[in-house]
């Protein structure tokens, strides 16, 4: 019987973007994507956090190629312009046969083509189609094409659960089940390694400089070095899970199918609660309870 | 939401300006009160024409018995639908920044000069200077779509700096002349001088060969801004004009200007 604990996870209100890569193939569309998206896992040191939201069939996309969307979150507008801008000069524009739409739409612009048309050195073509500009810049392969903006929207991050156990084959085997059934969910990313993370943090450190530190409560290393650890003599494992979504509702629901895929699932021996990671309420003012979940 | 339709009490036989008719604004009842100008005379639209208002779930205008006296229908329009059932004269859709216009008839002159946004259709043809500067003025075509099923006539995007032209049969002389920017498809045959002095801009032909001394060939082309194309006429026209099989050749010009205009013509 796995115990869900009475807590809740608690999220903050981050900015957000969406973006589509269209390439020749999904191969390509994913390549560029996953290049984007690398050293994105946290806003602690990474600048944002950034995943792949969904494949997208050459239906759903501009150019009527197969393609990615894409969600990137950060603290402030200004750092969300940066890392978008240089992450798609660098990884996606540098990609073969890729291509870079906006995919969805705001007041509050991010320069994308805006910006990135200068290394076209005058030989860029600006098209307007359907209220939208688009830059056509030379490349080796042929043209890269990139929509003149992308939009910033209201985004949530730090949804999370931890899920505790025994061993680490048993708990990662569960949280892996959970990541599959969270990453059907529209809107929303899981954005480290996998969609899991092992090194949950808290706020600040005894060092000055270091504005986050390991979460020494749930560390089985630090059992009985500290009285303040939450794992008793038999849990040897905490793996955790960190939502990023566009609103409340799916993260909820990414949160509810991770959860109720453990508890239903027929291998759940070694795994024994499920919790999650607050700041007592102080930091965000999204709380999910997780008893309300199930 | 409101359906007005418009039905032509006489037959036009001199000019008739519907200049004032785009002042028809959908929320308001002032239908009765917009002037007209027949033969240099004014006269209030019921007299011209037999007024009926319906509710609808859109605004729509539409207008029956017009002909090619009828100028000015559609200047600066910027809201709802306006169809025409019948032919209509110069300058329909002049300077229009939103809204649809379908004609069901053919145009004369001036079709969509100096538009910003919004899109006309026309089921039949159109005569010269389709999208192209008013008389006197420097800027043709700013923004938006004109889709002509028919024929249109000489200067078609003469100066054209924005925007979509679609023509699905053939066009007359000097084509996208001295053209800035935009895009313009010509699914059949077209005149002299295509692209004489253009500057930038694409044309996307379906012949397969073409010469133009203007114009330097630059290869094979596989630009996805035909894809971004084809897609958004789908969008518009539920018309997929090219196949992602396509291949093109690109050509580069007028290089008598230093101009960057490029044609796409489909290779064999």
């Amino acid at each position: 019987m796995i115990e869900i604990e009475n807590t809740f996870a608690e999220a903050f209100p981050m900015k957000a973007s969406r973006l589509i890569i269209t390439a020749l193939n999904i191969n390509w569309a994913k390549k560029a994507a996953q290049s984007f998206c690398g050293f994105a896992t946290s806003v602690i040191a990474c600048g944002c956090e950034a995943g792949i939201e969904s494949e997208l069939s050459h239906k759903e996309t501009p150019d009527g190629r197969p393609g990615v969307s894409i969600l990137i979150f950060s603290m402030s507008s200004n750092e969300l312009k940066k890392q978008i801008l240089n992450r798609t000069g660098q990884c996606i524009m540098t990609s073969p046969t890729s291509a870079v739409f906006s995919g969805n739409i705001s007041a509050d612009k991010i320069p994308l083509g805006n910006s990135l048309r200068y290394f076209g050195d005058g030989y860029q073509i600006s098209k307007f189609l359907d209220n939208k500009r688009f830059w056509r810049i030379p490349v080796m392969d042929g043209e890269f094409i990139c929509e003149d903006f992308a939009y910033q929207m209201k985004g949530i991050g730090g949804g999370n659960f931890l899920v505790l156990g025994n061993n680490i084959e048993s708990v990662l085997g569960a949280v892996e089940r959970a990541v599959k059934k969270m990453n059907e969910v529209k809107n929303v990313i899981l954005p480290f390694p996998g969609g899991i993370v092992r090194s949950g943090s808290k706020v600040g450190s005894k060092y000055k400089n270091l504005i986050a530190s390991t979460n020494f409560e749930y560390c089985p290393s630090l059992r009985g070095v500290t009285t303040k650890s939450k794992l008793n003599k038999d849990t040897n494992c905490v793996l955790e899970i960190v939502i990023d979504g566009i609103n409340r509702e799916d993260i909820e629901l990414a949160m509810k199918k991770g959860i109720s895929e453990i508890l239903n699932s027929k291998i759940t021996k070694g795994v024994s609660k499920i919790s999650a990671g607050n700041y007592g309420g102080k930091l965000g003012p999204y709380l999910f309870k997780l008893r309300d979940l199930i | 939401m409101k359906k007005i339709i418009l039905k032509a009490k006489i037959n036009f036989k001199s000019e008739l300006n519907l200049k004032n008719l785009s002042k028809i604004n959908f929320e308001e009842k002032i239908i009765s009160k917009i002037n007209m100008l027949y033969d240099n005379k004014e006269f209030k639209l019921q007299e011209l024409f037999k007024i009926q208002v319906k509710k609808s779930d859109k605004n729509e205008l539409i207008i029956f018995g017009t002909n090619r006296n009828c100028d000015y229908l559609g200047w600066k329009w910027k809201k709802g639908t306006l169809i025409i059932k019948s032919d209509v004269g110069s300058f329909l859709g002049v300077q229009m920044s939103n809204g649809k216009i379908i004609v069901e008839g053919s145009c004369e002159h001036h079709v969509g000069s100096g538009m910003t946004g919004g899109k006309i259709f026309l089921k039949s043809n159109a005569d010269d200077f389709v999208g192209s500067p008013l008389p006197g003025s420097k800027i043709g075509m700013n923004g938006g779509l004109i889709v002509i099923n028919g024929k249109a006539g000489n200067f078609l995007g003469l100066q054209m700096r924005r925007g979509v032209i679609f023509v699905a049969k053939d066009v007359g002389n000097n084509c996208c002349n001295n053209m800035i920017a935009g895009t313009v498809i010509l699914k059949k045959s077209f005149g002299d001088q295509l692209g004489l002095g253009m500057k930038r801009g694409s044309i996307s032909l379906f012949r397969k060969k073409i010469k133009c001394d203007n114009f330097l060939d630059s290869g094979e082309s596989r630009s996805l801004f035909i894809n971004l194309l084809n897609n958004y006429l789908y969008k518009v026209l539920s018309l997929k004009i090219f196949s992602h099989k396509d291949k093109f050749i690109r050509l580069i010009g007028d290089i008598k200007m230093d101009g960057m205009g490029e044609i796409f013509f489909k290779k064999d």
